[in-house]
């Protein structure tokens, strides 16, 4: 899809909703993507998981069509409808046949900005709610990685999971839902991203006409502060009767506008995020001692306006736990220690444009992308300029990067499993 | 010129290539699959093709452990495998001017694999530890759990990534041995698809055949233009007539459908409850497969889909609700899976889904409903389609089964599909006494 996009046009309405749309001409489809600054980061303090429960309430009925009429409709068109809450926002995201674009945006329209509160479907989704919750406990993967956030965000609103918490959630009202929905979901701080099969000026028109009357300004600022970084190791373990202990190690990390965002790209490929297993951590842990089957870093994919995560995870059987936990911290303190070959650097770099090539396939990427793009404000030419961004981050620039993101000394270790470790001499080692 | 139809070549070693061209994609992806799916295991090697796929990255005497993935990463791809029940399937993903270089990896794969004694137990630790992962994940073990029900003896019933005390019996001599009798030219399909030419492919093909595999010097390639003859398309006689080219071995398993219901019941391994109902369905390319996809999408696809609008919105019963008809070389599967509130009983959900399925063959389905599942499937087709690879997986697939043209076909008889034939599908497949089921209980 990639060849066949054209330069992305960027439309602001007199509502403040930002358009950007680009036409797609690989496949008969489109993607519609409408993102509000409505995520978690804004549930009020007690009210973890209100977000989630506006999400999810949307698809349950507007002011003009039931639940059922609204899946019948999606249906009929054989297209799909659904939202996505993160930390940061919360998106909308419809696609489909080209040819449905335009009633699709309407549907996307209306679940968005005139939904209806009844309380039996947000009785019922806060019961759905409930129940994901208590189905994540029984993953150990999901655990340690919720319970690794909680550890290097404690006192942040962060720690809480985007579905919050069960007792945060079991107290939420139609109320406070139609509160938070008439706070964050403004036009004046969303971005629609519409990307198909379409003449991006005709995808303008389009979305004008079903956002045009959207009214409400933009959204009141009242993000948290920022985390800060922890002071001194925070160890947890979690007993569970499971055949691996699953680790996570880490800590807080860079947002996206930082200066380093693009030297962090190059080291999470070279230390646990490369194509294949070339990674340090997967080469030498994986693949030379056959110690994990998954073996990731990543610090650059959480930066957002507010800064992500270093994160190393991994899972192991209990007989191998120490060697490979040794074995990552060894790789963590090496990459802050020296500088990374230039060999390392150059393919890094290569995979790391040609993975952004690669990432403009679908039109759903592509929005994506756009949206991205916009929140970040990247401009509308970023695909053009990254090669010549990435390709000019240097071994220096790279080392320098471990050193401001990956804090052993001050890292969060959480693991999850059959046994609790004794982890501080392995830190250490 | 760009075409969504394949070009196909059989070459004069067996191996059948296939490519499509897309001018403005700067993306290529390669795929190569063979069959060699846990499917073609001996009794008692169970995860013998998951190993051998996993060694296929520990080099060639030319090519060593690693050097096939700094080289993705050096050219800006990913690449990947996978074992199915039927295949084992490796692609690459790459800037399109980078297209012959998973050619030469492959060539070179297919042919010299190593399976050295110190590198067989480093994979084999790794393949113990996927095992011991899913072995953690309680909606793996519910499939596992129902697939060994609904079969006695095809090996269908086993998991593809083998079983502990399985894995851990492998032998090196056992993947030379499977490496020998599957990973072959003439049991494999190459799929290429991006901004490429035919011809250029079919010439690096044969030149890298020639050097790399039992090529006879001076041997021309068969070349098969399909896309040359649109007419050639949808006939029923056509495609479906070379079904099962190459499918050698399911004649082997007399394995009758069960008559009386199963049930496997999994205890405390998850907090939230979970049912999974499995019925015996016939292969992928049987004539009754499209009936039973667009089936599927009836009862669980979007959310006014049966199940969804029963067991979640009407009864509150169900947080989430699936059916699947994956397709498959040999007869398989139909799932129906509902993942449950708290409290609520996996029999009463199994009653709930077996009331739904007999309603619907007592009182049929509205032509909204089929229609519905039609578009859902045929736009789940369209977007699986939408990327290179994509598209190289599905003409693979159809033609590791005879004929790529059979995708083609298989569309058509979709739109065909009439509301008399679901009801009949469901009736003839979704038999009560032939359920297998699998709870999961807290």
């Amino acid at each position: 899809m990639a060849g066949s996009v054209t330069v992305p046009k960027r439309l602001v309405l007199p509502n403040g909703l930002t358009v950007v749309t680009a036409s797609a001409r690989s496949a008969p489809v489109f993607t519609a993507m409408l993102v509000m600054e409505a995520g978690s980061r804004y549930d009020p303090e007690g009210g973890a998981g209100l977000a989630a429960l506006v999400g999810g309430v949307l698809l349950e009925g507007s002011t003009s069509r039931s639940a059922l009429s609204i899946a019948m409709a999606v249906d009929s068109m054989g297209s799909s409808l659904d939202t996505l809450t993160g930390y940061e926002t919360t998106a909308v995201i419809a696609s489909g046949l080209a040819e449905h674009c335009h009633e699709s945006l309407r549907l996307l329209a209306e679940v968005a900005t005139s939904p209806v509160f009844a309380s039996a479907a947000v009785a019922e989704c806060v019961r759905r709610q409930l129940a994901e919750l208590a189905d994540d406990e029984g993953q150990a993967y999901d655990v340690c990685r919720r319970d690794f956030m909680k550890t290097v965000f404690r006192g942040h609103p962060r720690r809480n999971p985007v579905g919050g918490l069960s007792e945060t959630v079991s107290r939420l009202t139609g109320g406070d839902l139609e509160s938070f929905h008439r706070r964050r979901y403004r036009p004046g701080s969303s971005v629609l991203a519409v990307v198909g099969d379409l003449d991006a000026g005709e995808l303008q028109d389009l979305a004008a006409e079903s956002f045009g009357a959207w009214q409400g300004g933009g959204s009141p600022a009242d993000a948290p502060p920022a985390p800060s970084r922890q002071s001194g190791r925070r160890v947890e373990s979690v007993a569970m009767d499971t055949k691996q202990v699953h680790v996570s190690i880490g800590n807080l990390a860079i947002a996206r506008s930082d200066p380093s965002f693009y030297a962090t790209s190059v080291m999470d490929v070279i230390l646990g995020d490369s194509a294949g297993f070339g990674s340090r951590l997967a080469t030498k842990l994986r693949e030379e001692h056959g110690l994990a089957y998954v073996i990731e870093s990543d610090a650059s994919g959480s930066a957002g306006l507010e800064p992500g995560v270093f994160w190393a995870y991994t899972a192991t059987s209990p007989g191998h736990f120490e060697q490979l936990v040794r074995g990552v911290m060894d790789e963590l303190r090496l990459i802050r220690e020296e500088p990374p070959s230039a060999e390392e650097v150059e393919s890094a770099v290569g995979y790391l444009i040609g993975r952004d090539l690669l990432d403009r396939e679908t039109s759903d990427a592509v929005a994506g992308r756009l949206v991205h793009a916009e929140r970040h404000a990247l401009g509308l030419d970023f695909d053009a300029r990254y090669p010549a961004i990435i390709a000019s981050v240097s071994r220096e620039d790279v080392l320098e990067a471990a050193r401001r993101v990956i804090d052993p000394e001050n890292c969060s270790f959480v693991t999850v499993g059959p046994v609790t470790p004794e982890t501080g001499s392995l830190l250490d080692s | 010129m760009s075409s969504t139809r394949p070009r196909k070549a059989v070459l004069a070693n067996g191996l059948v290539l296939l490519t499509v061209t897309r001018e403005d994609s700067p993306i290529v992806a390669a795929l190569l699959m063979y069959r060699a799916g846990s499917l073609y295991e001996p009794v008692g090697k169970t995860g013998l093709a998951h190993l051998t796929e996993h060694m296929m990255f520990r080099g060639t005497p030319t090519r060593p452990q690693g050097w096939i993935d700094r080289l993705t990463g050096h050219l800006g791809g990913t690449n990947n495998a996978m074992t199915t029940c039927d295949h084992a399937l490796y692609y690459f993903v790459l800037p399109s001017e980078h297209w012959a270089a998973p050619l030469e990896i492959e060539a070179d794969r297919m042919f010299h694999c190593e399976f050295g004694p110190e590198a067989f137990e480093t994979e084999r630790r790794v393949a113990v530890e996927e095992r011991m992962m899913l072995d953690d994940d309680p909606e793996t073990l519910v499939y596992e759990a129902v697939d060994a029900l609904a079969f006695d003896s095809h090996p269908y019933r086993y998991p593809v990534v083998g079983l502990m005390r399985d894995i851990k019996g492998l032998t090196p001599g056992d993947l030379q041995g499977f490496y020998a009798d599957r990973y072959r030219p003439e049991k494999a399909v190459l799929a290429v698809v991006g901004n490429v030419e035919h011809e250029r492919v079919l010439a690096e093909v044969e030149k890298l055949s020639s050097v790399a595999g039992p090529l006879p010097a001076g041997a021309s390639a068969r070349v098969e233009d399909d896309s040359a003859d649109p007419d050639a398309a949808s006939s029923d006689a056509g495609a479906s007539a070379r079904v099962a080219r190459g499918n050698d071995i399911s004649a082997r398993f007399e394995d009758p459908p069960p008559t009386e219901p199963r049930r496997s019941v999994l205890r405390g391994l998850s907090p939230s409850p979970q049912a999974v109902l499995a019925f015996r369905t016939p292969a992928a390319a049987h004539e009754d497969t499209p009936a039973l996809e667009l089936l599927a999408a009836l009862l669980s696809s979007g959310r006014s889909a049966r199940m969804y609008t029963r067991l979640v919105d009407d009864l509150g019963m169900a947080t989430e609700v699936s059916t699947s008809k994956i397709p498959q070389v040999d007869p398989g599967l139909f799932y129906l899976s509902a993942s449950l509130h708290s409290g609520v009983s996996p029999e009463e959900c199994e009653d709930e889904i077996l009331s739904l399925v007999s309603g619907l063959v007592e009182s049929g389905v509205t032509e909204d409903e089929l229609s519905r599942a039609l578009n859902l499937t045929r736009v789940d087709l369209m977007l699986g389609r939408e990327t290179c690879l994509g598209q190289a997986g599905s003409a693979a697939f159809w033609e590791s089964l005879g004929d790529w043209r059979l995708g083609e076909e298989h569309e058509t008889r979709l739109a065909r599909v009439t509301a008399a034939d679901i009801r009949r599908v469901a009736s003839t497949y979704l038999d009560p006494a032939g359920r297998s089921s699998a709870w999961l209980v807290p």
